[in-house]
């Protein structure tokens, strides 16, 4: 069954297609909630988590504007990070903080981005950068990783690591300025 | 404009996560949890129903068991019938939650090209074929079935369907009748008249599901004849 029609049933309450939904994403749901609680969650909080998220997506179907998505999947991952993100907050005390991730684009009027647009800057932007860089952009701001660790990982030094990360964050600024002619120097 | 960089990825979550096959929850655990949780929330919201219905049953002086009707189905006994089609609520304007789903129209064809459903309900009757008295509510399609089998058609031979009205508020609704095939349904015939006949030619061997839809405002009331040539 398409996505479409799942939604659709969805929406209509339909118990047969939250039981498909279930079938087909709990794997998607379990690896994005694990990606992001690591080894601070035992196996029955993902259960509950994963669970969450689905009781999530029945109880808000009927709001879904389908065509501001780029896919159901896409909206279920959401939900699934947001659970896992409130979570740690309520039951570990962690806030996941980041450095510098707010982006100033423009002082224009305050327009809001939809989901399909967003994902789609994202895919230009990581289409841009070094594979590297890439890969430090995403385990800070994806997988909330410290810049020590990154550091670590990528046996560079912290201070290399929060230039790649500048560096992304130009780009991805860039993009969604519109500006052209994208000036990408290798620094290093 | 500001913008949180990682609100975008979480936007992006699809396009990111690379699925770990490794340890996974179980699918059917995830679904044992998440009915239970819903039942949870059904049954709080069922106590609520009931006692509103229990409220209303007081007050239109009705005592016993009556039970009330759904949005189509067969009509057992003429008295109750009459009795209890005066409990029904008029709609409020609420969303209906009644799932749409068939076991004999495939799900692909239970929405049109618009994403709208083909029907509020789908209800599946048990009927033997011959004689029946069904009443239908706008906006239901009452699919009919032998023990689960449809009506299979024999070498040039057909099945009529007689269709005759005969509703509480005596004018005749607009109904739809047709047939399911290969999970499929196929409009044969829509009017507002009193008695309709509807005649279904298939091919030999194949098997048919006669299906009846209220589009009218009200509920109707049909007696269905069937016959075979």
């Amino acid at each position: 069954m398409n996505e479409r029609i799942l939604l659709m049933r969805l929406k209509h309450k339909s118990e047969r297609a939250l039981t498909e939904v279930i079938e087909r994403y709990t794997a998607y749901v379990t690896t994005i909630i694990r990606e992001i609680l690591n080894d601070k969650a035992t196996a029955e909080d993902v259960e509950e988590l994963v669970a969450d998220t689905f009781i999530a997506l029945w109880t808000t179907a009927e709001r879904i504007d389908y065509i501001h998505y780029s896919s159901l999947k896409a909206y279920i991952g959401m939900i699934a990070r947001n659970k896992a993100k409130d979570f740690l907050r309520t039951h570990k005390n962690i806030n996941l903080e980041l450095y510098d991730d707010v982006l100033v684009i423009d002082d224009g009027v305050e327009k809001k981005i939809l989901q399909k647009e967003q994902q789609q800057y994202i895919k230009d932007l990581l289409n841009r950068l070094k594979p590297e860089d890439r890969k430090i952009f995403l385990l800070y701001y994806y997988q909330y990783i410290k810049i020590d660790e990154i550091a670590s990982i990528m046996q560079m030094n912290p201070q290399t690591v929060k230039t790649r990360l500048r560096r992304g964050r130009e780009t991805l600024r860039i993009l969604l300025s519109d500006e052209e002619n994208i000036a990408y120097e290798d620094k290093d | 404009m500001k913008i949180k960089i990682s609100d975008m990825l979480d936007c992006s979550a699809e396009i990111l996560t690379q699925e770990n096959l490794g340890e996974q929850c179980d699918p059917e655990k995830i679904c044992d949890l998440v009915f239970d949780q819903l039942e949870i929330k059904k049954r709080s919201g069922r106590k609520r129903f009931i006692a509103i219905i229990t409220i209303a049953c007081i007050l239109c002086g009705c005592v016993g068991a009556g039970i009330l009707l759904g949005p189509g189905g067969k009509i057992t006994d003429q008295v109750t019938f009459e009795i209890e089609a005066g409990l029904i609520e008029k709609e409020s304007g609420e969303k209906n939650t009644t799932s749409i789903e068939s076991n004999f129209i495939e799900d692909q064809f239970l929405y049109d090209d618009y994403g709208n459903p083909i029907a509020k309900y789908v209800l599946e009757i048990d009927t033997n074929f011959d004689k029946e008295q069904l009443y239908i509510d706008n906006g239901t399609m009452l699919v009919l079935h032998n023990n689960g089998k449809g009506i299979e058609i024999d070498e040039n031979a057909q099945i009529n369907m007689i269709i005759e009205q005969n509703n509480l508020l005596d004018d005749p609704g607009t109904v739809e009748v047709g047939y399911i095939h290969n999970s499929r349904p196929y409009c044969v015939e829509m009017n507002s008249e009193y008695r309709t006949a509807v005649t279904i030619n298939g091919e030999e061997g194949e098997i048919y599901y006669p299906y009846l839809k209220n589009i009218s405002s009200d509920r109707i009331i049909i007696k269905i004849k069937f016959e075979r040539e």
